[in-house]
């Protein structure tokens, strides 16, 4: 992948935005500030506005079609992988014109801008229209950013996420225009107003500041709910947020806002007072120091629109896995203590109390400067305690993914992998029972316990590659690949998986523990069935609960085909494991590598020998492991009411780092 | 400190400016599973993404051991599903293949990537 090339995309796209984001704002800031208040000004000042609005108008509009010329021929070296001169040959334009979504947007947007120009020209020298074609032209600059928000992230979705996500990044280029895209504007306005010779008459420059204040406060909260909106789909959590390059930018696109905002406030609350001074004299001083915060700000803003715009070509970096940053993460593994639920919950009403008394110092006049520092306090105190509380120790790879996606091969790789490197001090088992088990300062894990389900499999990876306890567990990064140690770590997932389905010693399947039972996945594998079709488990387009059948090897054909019919017809689908019966067989078969190998971990007295005689084990259709019962094919009463019950019930996936099935 | 700079404050302490993330639509699975190993050849080769994708520009190569495509360069997007790239393949004799996929998002960003699968009987 060619960054620079992304990079460069990013470019042209974030100098578009500035354009077409100026041209909503003029014509919004036209409509609403500068037709009411210029009338009331002097003809000489109205003049000296408009020739300077028009040709920021026009720069606006130039830019904004130069850059849809540059991002048409961008995206056909992109999209064709050609190189430029090849790529920007009409065949190769014209297909990505009318036959994708960018190309369909592009026409529109152009055609748009097309008609921008007409209103425009149609505008000058007839003062009567000025209203109505401004309003035409404000509706098709806002059809301009509309267009734009069908080639942002939400379009790529599917389903009923697609048109919110795009409403909601319209609304969010809509606010930024409306807010960003005026500045320049009312600094024109303000100059020719203020700067001119003396005159008598209305505040127009305070006039015009307050309204565009009122405006623009509508558009910082419409930002900042789709800003929200926009984070909740996309930005994948904290983890997210700060482990990964995009997340930094986010950050930084975070700051300048805030930036902004801050002098906006300056602006509205310190300077537009004074410009109802009566003084002529400190009305213009006022004027000037005004105009240098808003020239300020627009360069912050154009910076933040220019951040934006790489933002969305940035690369998540080759599918980049997270690094986190700190040395500790929040988790709400401990809330299921008793003890520790009552104290956050305490906490919680402490800070819910804290929160109450500042909003009394709000409303309070009187009491403000007492009730507010003292709500602070309150609710910062009582809001350390959760985050001490659900504080837990954590590793750059706390938050990474296994990349095996949980199958019978990875984990019979990793049975192979710990009977050569971890049995000495684990044990054979994994009780924390080795040889050398004695001989450590501090006994290695025993890893059949329920607690090493509560860490992420990026805190398994951590300690695996880097050891435990200065060394007392020995590193392994240098003598196992990494891919061997994500299949240790599905080995011991699944063996920890294994004890809690353990069956009781008359091998009847597994009753639900107190709580309900626990998601557990199965290993998974590919099946082949008779109609030549190769199916994988993890399939989300799977619709049966599978019952994976080790047949008795001799014993003729292991699922008769009455026995299929009924199994098939309460929603069934038997597949075989090796050792099946002879050739003609009529039920899908899975693949023989590794598959008995797996499998035999989840019934304890076949582990050791490695064969799973007359077992059968049922997959839900989301890929959990529910149930294991000798297989008896002529009496399958208990093996279709357990298929029908797993069927009434589907399972929550686990929190706090489970297996990941895909990628 | 008036009322309202006050919940302009709390707006922007609220939000988290963030814009579109980069959408990159990449391999979410596929059939013949990566790296697999199957019994027969397969009819079709189909692969999922996690974003919806262009169907004028994404493509699928298919190579032999030795390097020579071997696939038709008919490659489409499923109509009903946005995410699912396809392409019917002639009976291949056993043997390892490469895949070489080559997609754009709906939002315009290219990505590419290869996997291989064995036909062993």
């Amino acid at each position: 992948m060619d960054f620079s090339a992304e990079y460069a995309t990013g470019l042209i796209r974030g100098l578009h935005a500035i354009g077409t984001l100026s041209l909503f704002g003029i014509l919004v800031f036209r409509l609403t500030v500068a037709c009411p208040l210029l009338p009331q000004a002097p003809s000489a000042a109205i003049d000296r506005f408009e020739a300077r609005l028009d040709r920021l108008t026009w720069l606006s509009l130039a830019l904004a079609t130069a850059m849809e010329a540059a991002w048409l021929g961008a995206e056909a070296v992109s999209m064709s992988g050609l190189p430029p001169v090849q790529a920007l040959s009409g065949k190769v334009l014209g297909k990505v014109l009318f036959l994708t979504t960018f190309g369909h947007t592009w026409i529109t947007r152009l055609t748009l801008e097309g008609m921008l120009a007409l209103l425009i020209l149609a505008r000058k020298g007839r003062p009567e229209f000025h209203w109505p074609l401004d309003a035409a032209g404000a509706v098709t600059a806002g059809g301009i950013l509309t267009a734009l928000a069908f080639v942002s992230h939400g379009a790529a979705l599917e389903g009923a996420e697609r048109p919110v996500a795009i409403g909601i990044q319209a609304a969010h280029l809509l606010a930024a225009g409306a807010w960003l895209g005026a500045l320049l504007p009312l600094f024109l306005l303000l100059e020719a107003v203020e700067g001119g010779p003396k005159y008598r008459g209305p505040a127009l420059g305070g006039m015009a500041c307050q309204r565009f204040s009122g405006l623009g406060i509508l558009c910082v909260a419409i930002l900042a709910a789709s800003a929200l909106g926009n984070s909740l789909l996309f930005v994948g959590g904290f983890a997210g947020l700060f482990s990964t390059f995009y997340g930094l930018l986010v950050l930084v696109k975070l700051v300048l806002f805030l930036t902004l905002i801050g002098f906006a406030s300056w602006n509205r609350f310190h300077w537009t007072p004074l410009l109802f001074l009566p003084s002529r004299k400190n009305r213009s001083m006022v004027c000037a120091g005004l105009r240098r915060s808003i020239a300020l700000e627009t360069g912050v803003g154009i910076l933040l629109v220019g951040v934006a715009g790489l933002l969305s070509s940035t690369p998540p970096g080759e599918h980049s896995q997270p690094w986190w940053p700190f040395s500790f993460r929040l988790s709400g593994a401990a809330l299921e203590l008793p003890a520790v639920y009552n104290e956050i919950l305490i906490a919680g009403i402490g800070a819910a109390i804290g929160l109450f008394i500042m909003a009394g110092g709000i409303f309070s006049r009187r009491l403000r400067r007492a009730l507010i520092p003292a709500g602070l306090v309150v609710t910062a105190f009582f809001v350390a305690t959760p985050l001490q509380l659900l504080s837990v120790t954590a590793y750059p790879t706390s938050f990474r993914r296994s990349p095996t996606g949980f199958t019978v091969q990875s984990v019979a790789a990793g049975e192979r992998l710990f009977a050569a490197n971890c049995v000495a001090c684990h044990g054979p088992l994994g009780k924390g029972d080795g040889i050398r088990a004695k001989s450590l300062p501090i006994p290695p894990a025993d890893l059949t316990a329920e607690h090493v389900r509560d860490h992420p499999v990026g805190d398994l990876f951590w300690w695996i590659t880097n050891g435990m306890d200065d060394g007392i567990m020995p590193p392994f990064g240098g003598s196992i690949p990494e891919s061997g140690r994500w299949n240790l770590i599905d080995y011991v997932r699944a063996w920890n998986d294994a004890v809690l389905l353990a069956a009781p010693p008359d091998g009847d399947e597994n009753a639900p523990k107190d709580g309900g039972e626990k998601a557990i996945p199965a290993p998974g594998f590919r099946y082949a069935c008779p109609d030549g079709s190769q199916q994988d488990l993890s399939a989300p387009e799977r619709k049966a609960v599978v019952a994976l059948i080790f047949p008795r090897p001799g014993a003729g054909e292991a699922v008769p085909a009455p026995v299929r019919r009924r199994l098939e017809e309460a929603g069934i689908l038997p597949v075989l494991g090796p050792g099946a019966g002879p050739a003609g067989e009529e039920s899908c078969v899975a693949e023989a590598k590794d598959l008995e190998r797996a499998y035999a971990l989840y019934a304890p007295r076949a582990r050791d020998a490695g064969t799973l005689p007359d077992q059968v084990f049922l997959i839900d259709r989301d890929g959990w492991l529910r149930g294991r019962q000798d297989f008896v094919p002529g009496a399958l009463t208990r093996l279709l009411d357990r298929a029908r019950a797993i069927e009434a019930r589907r399972l929550a996936p686990p929190g706090g780092g489970g297996h990941m099935h895909g990628h | 400190m008036k009322p309202r700079s006050i919940s302009l404050l709390a707006l922007g302490l609220v939000c988290l400016a963030a814009s579109a993330a980069s959408a990159h639509a990449f391999l979410d699975h596929a059939n013949p599973a990566v790296g697999s190993s199957l019994p027969k050849s397969p009819q079709v080769i189909r692969i999922w993404f996690t974003q919806g994708i262009e169907p004028a520009f994404s493509t699928i190569e298919v190579t032999d051991g030795s390097g020579r495509r071997i696939d038709d360069d008919d490659s489409q997007v499923d109509a009903a599903d946005r995410t699912q790239l396809f392409e019917t393949l002639k009976p291949l004799p056993p043997g390892t293949y490469k895949v070489h996929w080559r997609v754009i998002s709906i939002d315009t960003h290219p990505t590419e990537g290869s996997f291989s699968f064995e036909i062993v009987p």
